[in-house]
Parts: structure tokens; C-alpha cells; sequence
């Protein structure tokens, strides 16, 4: 049972953090014009990203729906670089996010204290 | 000592082991598949495959050159396996189904050393179909009991030509599996478990192994069909000792027959002609070769071309006994050895051929000494020596040609001359003595011939033949041979000694009654006649 549960548990936190990761990703590139590794950094250290493979099917759909943008910038410990910026239409995304988030987050809290 | 690889990595180069080689490029494989089907598909990949480069880039410092399998496997860890990238929009393959989709399992034939009875062919068969070994060993077996030679000559074929899978890449390919990382540490793991083993059984000598191994099996049982793989690996067992038993008595006396033939012990056993009859092969290499630097090579040629499958009969009897299995080399260096031995032998079997080219003869007519109107006496020469040479019976005979050897007097070749009698056209009798010999050219063989030694002698109306002619001292056979034609006037009679056989063409009429008889000279040729006439 306890192991069940547990499965559950990390299950749906895995699934809740999915969620969460395209909004996180839009936060990150929306502050400053960033490069792939350091919205990984960003992530790791918010514990929102298990392995990194996950989050560049994330950046192609994002790009694909035209909601960020890139640019290849020369470097010099390697090849060319792709940072990331958000366009005008990921702005008003981004918006309409954070209020369906802030929205969501009330309900949560909300629902939680009800409880109580 | 590892083999590495270069690689191109999203436009950068990289220096990578083998191993790791295998490992990201069935990675990569599996990514690429994961979303083929993905829109911007080829997009994720090459943004992967850049990350990728990155990072191993960064794991290259402090003079570290060559990206190994710990860094391909940190790099896995991090971007993490396909399955684990997760995304609404990508139907999520179960795990057990990515493992046969994802990256193509590249399967190939290796003999497998570490479970080898004598190759590890039956062993990488077996892997290969994803069968019990025991099947391809025991068909093997039966098929070479049974009478049929060829499984023999399939092993030895696919022994040479199969790789042996040495390396965890290559034991995995053998296998059909999947190259990943978890599957090269099962490899692995295995074979430190199987070195374990190997140490532990050391103390405990083969047999003690035997017991052990089946005892593991006992505990194991769980149906029939198990029980008879069992009870078929442990027959398959027997008959492979007893095989190498075989090999192994087989191989010894061929050893204890080559080491007296090539090395020259005296009183050697030769069969020829279903004969038993003896041959110092060692002198008459001597003969034909000289005592040049030839001679050497010509021995050493020889022994690696006769004593090389003697001793690989001896190695794989002992192999069979005692289930030594790793020798990895072995075949390989018979078989190197053996084409060594196999060259020299044709380039100086050539070089010898071409001095046995040309034929030559040389000839010499004498008129004899003797009487033709009273009874001639026909007799082989009482030489002490040469007696004792002719009972004991140390003679080559190849076709026609009779030879002797002695070994008390060096190298000496005696050959038998071979005497016809003919009629003669006039009233005197002679003794025509044709010697013939071969060599590089005609005019060397001319020469050979020449110098051949032979001698007879005339006594109070008796013609004394010497028994052999000679080679003179350092010459080198040749073919040599002579001839003699001994021509008398009809109306001549001719007592012929019994030794005189010897010496007799036996070709000519009456070839095996002449000697021993009293013969008459007609213009048709030899009679039987008596003496003297009535």
C-alpha cells in the first residue's frame, strides 16, 4: 500500500511540474535573451527539470506556436550558440498565464485551507 | 590500450573510445527515433546533439583528450534516456517497448573465447540463434562420430574466420543485444564474475569445476527438458575428453614418427609400399639438398609444415581434456606458422625442382677382355662392406630407381646399376656404360652424369660387376642412374651368378629367371643352355 502510494505521490507531482515547465520556461526567457543552458541551470536549481532532454521538445513547440524566437550568437569556446527571446505574441501568452496561474493558485490555496 | 574513434559532434571533433562510441551513437539513434514522428523533430535533435557536444566539451580539461564510457554515461544521465523526456504530445512508449525500438540492435557472429572448447564456434553460433550451446556442440559431435569429416573442416574454417568478441561492444553484438550502457554493465559484471569463478576454480583443478558446475545445475533443475540439456551437456562432455584423448595419443606418435624422421635417428620406420623398410629421411635430405644454407631452411620449412598440425592435434587434445578455453592466439599463430612453413617449403621445393630440370647422359663403350669361346663367368663383386649394406635392407626405391644410403661412411649414396645382355654384331664382346643424371642444365647434367662412379672388372674369363655405382664425394643426387649394356657374340655361353639379380633389368626377357642359370647366346636372343654343351 505505502508503496502505492508513494508511486502516486511522485507520479502526480511529476505531472504537476510538467505543468508548470512551458509557464517557467516563458518566465525565464521573458526576463533576459537567454541561451538553452541557462534556462537548464535555472530549472535544475528550481528542481523542475529531471533530465534536460525534456525541455528542448519544449523550446521547438514554444517556437513552433511562434511564442519565442531565437537567434544564433557566435561564441568562443565553441560553435555558434541559439539564444532565446520571447516575441509579442509570447508576451501576451505569458500574460494571460500568470493570471490563469494566480487565478489557480488562489483555488489551490483556497481549497487547502478549507480544508484545515 | 583502447581504440579510439573520431567523431564529428554538431560541427565539433572529438577523440572517442570505442566503447563510448557505440554507446552515444545508439543514443543518438534512439533520440533521432523517439521523435521522427514529432514536428521540428529534426530540430530537438540537433539542439540535443549540440547540448551533447557541449558538454563533453567541458568534460575535456585538464589534458584529458579522448571522451571514454564514464563520460558518455554522465552525459546520458543528464539529458536522460528518450523515455524519460515525457511531453503530452508525444506518446509515451512504454519502456520495455523503447528498448526494441529505440536504436537497431546490431547483431553479428563472433566466436565467443569465454565459453570456448575449443574456438567458442558452437558457443557464438549458439549466441547468435539464441540457443543452448549444448545444441551446436552435441550436432557437432554426433555429425563428426558419425563419420562425416566436414564438420571438422567447418569448425576449423569458421574458427579462423570468425572473430573472437573480446571487447563488451563486440560480446554484446554477439548476443543480438541492445549496445546501451545498462547492458555493457551486465557484460561486464559478467565477466568479473566468470574471472571470480576462474580463480576460485583454479585451486580446485578441473575436475572438481566439473562437479561444481553440475551441482549449480542440480539446484537449478526445474523441468525435463532442462534434465536433458544436462544429461546432454555432460555426454557432450565425455565424448569431447574422450576425443581429446584420442587427439592426444594420436598427436604423440606422430611426434615420436616426425622427431625420427626429420631429426635422423638411426633405424627409422618408414611404411612404403605397404613395406616396413628404413630410411635415414635425414641423409636423404642431405642428398638432395647439400649441406647449404638451403639444407637449414628446407628442414625448418618441413618441420613447421609436418610438425604444426601435429602439434595442433596435440593443443586441442589437451584443450579437450583439460577445458582450457582461453586461447585466444593459439589458432591463429598455428595457422601464421604453418603458412610460413608452407611458403618456404614451396619456394625451396621450387628452387630444388628447377635443378632436377634438364636430363643428361653420358656414355662409354669398352671392349671386354674375354673369351667368348669358353663358358663367361657373370659375378658381383665380395665386398665386405657392401655386402653387409645389401642384407640390410636400408634401400629407397622410387619407381625404377633403386637407392641405398649407408650411414657408416658419411652421406654415401649407392644407386644399383641395371644390366641388360644383348647380341652382338660382331665377334667382340663389350660393356656399354650409359650414365644419366639431372640438373639445372643439360650441360651440368652432362657433367653429373660424368662423374658418376662405377666399376667392373675382367678375371680370368669372369666379368666381376660392382654391386652399386657412387655419387662422387659432395655431389648431390640427381636422379643419377646407370645403365649397362653387355653385348656378346652369338654362340657365347654366360654363367649368371644368383647375386647378379640384383643388378638385372627386369625388364628384358627372361628379366627374373636370368640369374642363377647357364644361358646361350642365340641370334634369337638368350637361351637356357648347359655347360658344356653336349
Amino acid at each position: 500500500m505505502y508503496y502505492l502510494c508513494r508511486m502516486n505521490i511522485e507520479k502526480t507531482n511529476a505531472q504537476m511540474r510538467k505543468g508548470v515547465l512551458e509557464f517557467c520556461i516563458l518566465l525565464i526567457i521573458a526576463e533576459r535573451e537567454v541561451y538553452a543552458s541557462d534556462i537548464i541551470t535555472k530549472l535544475k536549481e528550481a528542481k523542475l527539470l529531471v533530465v534536460e532532454g525534456t525541455l528542448y521538445p519544449l523550446l521547438t513547440r514554444l517556437k513552433n506556436d511562434s511564442l519565442l524566437s531565437y537567434r544564433w550568437e557566435e561564441s568562443k569556446s565553441g560553435p555558434p550558440r541559439k539564444y532565446y527571446e520571447i516575441t509579442d505574441s509570447g508576451r501576451t501568452f505569458l500574460e494571460e498565464m500568470k493570471n490563469s496561474w494566480k487565478e489557480l493558485v488562489e483555488v489551490v490555496e483556497n481549497l487547502t485551507e478549507n480544508k484545515n | 590500450m583502447k581504440k579510439t574513434l573520431t567523431v564529428n559532434i554538431s560541427g565539433q571533433v572529438f577523440h572517442i573510445d570505442e566503447d563510448a562510441y557505440s554507446v552515444l551513437s545508439d543514443y543518438l539513434q534512439s533520440i533521432k527515433q523517439h521523435f521522427a514522428k514529432t514536428k521540428g523533430g529534426d530540430e530537438i535533435f540537433t539542439d540535443i546533439e549540440a547540448r551533447i557536444a557541449e558538454m563533453l566539451r567541458e568534460r575535456l580539461v585538464d589534458n584529458k583528450q579522448v571522451i571514454t564510457i564514464e563520460d558518455i554515461s554522465q552525459v546520458i544521465k543528464t539529458i536522460g534516456e528518450p523515455s524519460e523526456f515525457g511531453g503530452d504530445e508525444f506518446e509515451e512508449q512504454p519502456t520495455s517497448g523503447s528498448q526494441t525500438q529505440t536504436g537497431k540492435s546490431t547483431k553479428r557472429l563472433y566466436r565467443d573465447p569465454e565459453d570456448a572448447m575449443l574456438g567458442g564456434v558452437c558457443s557464438g553460433l549458439a549466441a547468435y540463434f539464441h540457443t543452448d550451446r549444448v545444441w551446436f556442440r552435441f550436432g557437432f559431435a554426433i555429425a563428426t562420430i558419425a563419420g562425416v569429416g566436414a564438420p571438422i573442416l567447418i569448425y576449423i574454417i569458421l574458427w579462423i574466420v570468425v572473430p573472437p568478441a573480446t571487447t563488451a561492444t563486440e560480446r554484446l553484438e554477439m548476443r543480438g543485444e541492445k549496445v546501451n550502457l545498462s547492458n555493457i554493465g551486465t557484460s561486464v559484471r559478467e565477466e568479473i564474475d566468470k574471472v571470480k569463478e576462474k580463480i576460485n576454480d583454479f585451486a580446485n583443478e578441473a575436475k572438481n569445476t566439473y562437479k561444481k558446475k553440475s551441482d549449480i545445475h542440480r539446484s537449478n533443475v526445474k523441468n525435463a527438458a532442462q534434465v536433458l540439456v544436462i544429461i546432454l551437456e555432460i555426454f557432450v562432455k565425455v565424448i569431447l575428453v574422450l576425443t581429446g584423448i584420442v587427439l592426444l595419443l594420436v598427436g604423440l606418435s606422430l611426434v615420436v614418427a616426425f622427431l625420427t624422421l626429420v631429426l635422423g635417428f638411426e633405424h627409422q620406420v618408414f611404411f612404403f609400399n605397404s613395406e616396413i623398410i628404413f630410411i635415414p629421411l635425414n641423409d636423404l635430405l642431405n642428398l638432395v639438398t647439400g649441406q647449404a644454407d638451403d639444407n637449414v631452411f628446407i628442414k625448418l620449412g618441413l618441420l613447421m609444415l609436418i610438425g604444426i598440425p601435429i602439434l595442433m592435434i596435440l593443443w586441442g587434445g589437451i584443450k579437450l581434456i583439460f577445458g582450457i578455453t582461453r586461447t585466444r592466439y593459439v589458432g591463429v599463430l598455428f595457422v601464421n606458422l604453418w603458412l610460413v612453413g608452407l611458403i618456404i617449403c614451396m619456394y625451396f621445393g621450387i628452387k630444388l625442382g628447377k635443378s632436377f630440370r634438364y636430363p643428361g647422359n653420358y656414355q662409354e663403350s669398352q671392349k671386354l677382355e674375354l673369351r667368348s669361346d669358353t663358358l663367361i663367368d657373370l659375378r658381383i663383386a665380395a665386398n665386405e662392406k657392401i655386402n653387409k649394406l645389401y642384407n640390410t635392407a636400408e634401400y629407397v626405391e622410387i619407381e625404377d630407381l633403386k637407392m641405398y644410403i649407408s650411414n657408416d661412411n658419411g652421406d654415401v649414396f649407392y644407386g644399383i646399376p641395371e644390366l641388360r645382355i644383348e647380341k652382338a654384331a660382331g665377334s667382340e664382346i663389350s660393356l656399354e656404360t650409359i650414365k644419366m643424371a639431372k640438373g639445372k642444365s643439360a650441360r651440368e647434367a652432362d657433367d653429373r652424369a660424368k662423374g658418376t662412379i662405377y666399376h667392373y672388372m675382367t678375371n680370368s674369363n669372369s666379368l666381376i660387376f660392382d654391386p652399386f655405382f657412387k655419387l662422387p664425394e659432395n655431389d648431390l643426387w640427381r636422379v643419377q642412374q646407370v645403365n649397362l649394356l653387355l653385348e656378346v657374340p652369338v654362340g657365347t655361353y654366360l654363367r649368371i651368378d644368383p647375386d647378379m639379380d640384383k643388378v638385372i633389368d627386369k625388364d628384358t626377357d627372361f628379366g627374373y629367371d636370368l640369374a642363377g642359370k647357364t644361358w646361350k647366346m642365340t641370334e634369337t636372343g638368350l637361351v637356357e643352355a648347359a655347360y658344356p654343351p653336349q
